[in-house]
């Protein structure tokens, strides 16, 4: 008669947020010590627990979701079963989401070991409408399931029952191993047999596997296992030579690598258990940001809604603003009286501090209530979860171009920023989709563009700033998707791969969040307006002073010199020399186009007055052709100095400036002659 | 299963959610993340998750992480 075990070891396994710590805790009380796995620092628990007259010693093994060599966690837990040989691996299933945690079971049991399923969390499951008859789940699978919840410490003595059953022999375990299809088998067999046999690997090792699971594990590629048989008997041994050829056969049947017919099989084997143990309520499915999304994200009604949540943010930032904006125009307008009345300073000094430092700061700095309002919109349609929604629905037009659904979500970013958007085409795998996206992701009008559109807008289309402002926006996406559609043709031609996206649920915005996201970004601003607007403003009011005794900005100045040479350029458009500084200067940074006018039209921040001279020179049709000049018109210098960055290439740097300027200038030399056409230039 | 998932999102005339995905297949959303995983791992596809990369943020959508991490953010970058 074989002796009653007294004491043994039990590895505890499963998914991550499987509740293994709480089964853990549950099985072992205070018993237990945490340390770290040999060589590693990922954690290990260890505890003891009685039942009856055994002992026995659990292990918490690390979560995982499979068995392959490619995570330390998967590494460490299969080394642990069969190095260590626990009398049982409770594997802990999660049966809220039974059909994923299967997977792992199904590899455990190739493994050769006793498992018993401890199948907790019934509670969120049949919360969930999902129904599971254990007793056939057990029968499928061939070893012993105890269903459990374990936050409630249910089913624990029952798990202790079914471990004690294991270690003194009275459980059955039959084990149930995926079959994996004629060919396969066949080619596992020989394998097993290349394995067992002379030359193949030796006892000791065979020891710690089943020679069936060796074979899968070759035949899947498995790095771990490659490198340990080649220790073992060298990589001329028989084991490869079969492998070789089982491998150059299964190839020619399947056409595709072994290790995904593999874990299709398996997802197969679990998808057919799941089918016969497992039944839904599907009506319960339906969550309220289910229903949302059928109106946000409906093939027909996602388009306009995007488009009014787009204008609304557009007519709050213009509706909003104007109030906050007139006081800090009154206070800038203020200060500059005070410095110009009190300063006994010489007149070229005089002139730097009011007209240069007052004037070219403070004319960007009135438009920050703008600023400040659109990243409050931004915020609430990000933390809400839509502007992901956004990049969904754009998704269909990227796809219809060749492009990469994920694509559209850097250039949604650039409506902040185009720099760290740039930056953030990393997230694309494949380099021609990158190169495409950075390539068109200027195009994409950011918030330094505010401030000209409100100008202008302003000056020329007070009643429909916000409709002129979206237009503009518009304008950029319908080109970005344009331009992108012609790189794919001729610069990178290929298809994207198919793409995938999780939707997180809706949720409320909160104040703090908002007024935080709000802060974090509208403060760039204003640092970015006290260092590189503060610099450009002092160059242009020098450019605009010099030669000594000129008229302040007149077209006799430096800055006049310049923008007559350049004049040429823009006189198709409908644009004067001063439009030509502006947009010069503009290539540091867009807000500097506004303070550039300041400056040449000698009024410095005086809002009012900039827009009374603007309609001197422009008309309501030249206006909007010089924002959408503005808009597509070479990206900013850090934005260039990204883009050389992340392409490796002053090259492809170079060709964002050109190609952007030359479609720039053509864009807005179609909207003015057909305006021209259309009457639309007076 | 795997060849069913990469038919129905080639087949389908517009982009899909994982949500979306697992009822078409009438399989388990988490379980359909596993494979999703795989195919990601073996370069068929690329399954995108806000805010996988932006934990610290806080925010819900990377899409639009503007200024964040990874969504990556850089201070000498300004607004274009």
């Amino acid at each position: 008669m074989a002796a009653v075990r007294t004491s043994a070891t039990v590895a505890l396994a499963g998914n991550p947020n499987a509740g293994k710590t709480t089964v853990f805790n549950n099985l072992t009380g205070g018993r237990q010590h945490v340390g770290n796995w040999p060589g590693v620092t990922v954690e290990k628990k260890e505890g003891t627990s009685r039942h009856r007259d055994l002992t026995f010693k659990v292990v918490d093994l690390p979560g995982t979701y499979s068995l392959t060599a490619y995570s330390l966690e998967e590494v460490i837990v299969r080394d642990f079963i069969s190095g260590e040989k626990p009398e049982v691996v409770v594997d802990i299933v999660d049966a809220s989401n039974i059909e994923r945690n299967l997977y792992l079971t199904t590899q455990l049991m190739e493994l050769g070991v006793p498992v018993i399923i401890a199948l907790n969390m019934m509670d969120a499951a049949e919360s969930r409408g999902v129904q599971i008859n254990v007793e056939l789940l057990s029968e499928l699978l061939g070893v012993p399931v105890v269903p459990m919840v374990g936050l409630r410490n249910r089913g624990t003595e029952e798990l202790k029952d079914a471990v004690a059953a294991a270690v003194g022999g009275e459980a059955r375990f039959r084990g149930i191993q995926v079959n994996y299809g004629r060919e396969l088998e066949e080619e596992i067999e020989r394998l097993q047999g290349s394995i067992e046999g002379e030359g193949g690997v030796p006892p000791e090792f065979l020891g710690r596997y089943s020679s069936r699971w060796l074979a899968v594990k070759l035949l899947e590629e498995d790095a771990g296992v490659e490198t340990d048989i080649t220790a073992y008997c060298g990589r001329d041994c028989a084991v490869f030579k079969q492998f070789e050829d089982s491998r150059r056969h299964l190839l020619s049947i399947f056409g595709d690598d072994i290790e995904t017919v593999i874990v299709d099989m398996r997802y197969g084997f679990v998808a057919g258990v799941v089918r016969e143990a497992v039944k839904r309520k599907r009506e319960d499915a339906v969550t309220t940001s289910d229903r949302i999304d059928n109106v946000l994200t409906n093939r027909i009604l996602g388009f306009p809604f995007f488009a009014l949540f787009m204008w609304l943010m557009f007519f709050l930032t213009f509706f909003l603003g104007k109030y906050p904006m007139g006081w800090i125009d009154s206070l800038v307008q203020g200060l500059a009286k005070l410095v110009n009345t009190n300063l006994t300073s010489p007149a070229w000094l005089n002139s730097l501090l009011v007209d240069g430092v007052i004037g070219g700061v403070g004319s960007v700095l009135v438009f920050l209530p703008q600023i400040f309002i659109i990243f409050i919109c931004i915020s609430i349609l990000e933390d809400t979860g839509y502007m992901a929604r956004a990049a969904f629905i754009m998704d269909r037009i990227m796809h219809w171009l060749g492009l990469h659904g994920k694509s559209f979500i850097p250039m949604v970013m650039g409506f902040g920023c185009n720099v760290p958007a740039v930056m953030a085409t990393r997230t694309l795998e494949s380099d021609k989709d990158r190169m495409i996206t950075i390539l068109v992701n200027p195009l994409m009008s950011c918030t330094a563009r505010l401030p000209v559109y409100a100008l202008f807008t302003a000056a020329f289309f007070a009643a429909n700033q916000g409709t002129v402002t979206f237009s503009l926006y518009l304008l950029g996406i319908v080109l970005a998707v344009a331009m992108a559609k012609l790189f794919r043709k001729f610069l990178f031609p290929g298809e994207s791969e198919p793409f995938v996206m999780e939707l997180p649920p809706y949720r409320w915005p909160t104040l703090k969040g908002t007024l935080v996201h709000m802060w974090d970004r509208g403060s760039l601003f204003l640092r970015k307006a006290g260092t590189v607007i503060l610099a450009g403003s002092v160059v242009i009011w020098l450019l605009s002073y010099l030669p000594p005794g000129i008229e302040y900005g007149s077209s006799g100045s430096l800055a006049g010199m310049i923008g007559r040479a350049l004049e040429p350029l823009v006189a198709p458009l409908g644009f004067d020399w001063r439009a030509a500084v502006a947009l010069l200067f503009g290539f540091v940074a867009k807000e500097i186009v506004v303070s550039t006018y300041g400056a040449l039209f000698g009024v410095g921040e005086d809002k009012a007055a900039i827009s009374a001279s603007l309609q001197q020179v422009f008309t309501p049709l030249t206006a909007y052709c010089f924002m959408a000049f503005t808009l597509l018109y070479t990206p900013c210098l850090a934005t260039v100095a990204v883009i050389r960055k992340e392409t490796g290439s002053w090259k492809w740097a170079a060709f964002a400036v050109g190609y952007s300027l030359a479609l720039a200038w053509l864009v807005a030399f179609l909207i003015y002659r057909v305006g021209l056409l259309f009457g639309l230039g007076g | 299963m795997l060849d069913k998932i990469m038919r129905e999102i080639e087949n389908s005339k517009g982009p899909l959610t994982t949500r979306e995905l697992a009822k078409r297949l009438d399989i388990e959303e988490s379980a359909l993340e596993g494979m999703l995983e795989f195919l990601e791992r073996k370069g068929r596809l690329s399954v995108y998750r806000p805010g996988e990369d932006c934990e610290e943020c806080g925010l819900v959508s990377c899409a639009s992480c503007v200024y964040r991490a990874a969504c990556p953010r850089s201070e000498e970058g300004g607004d274009s």
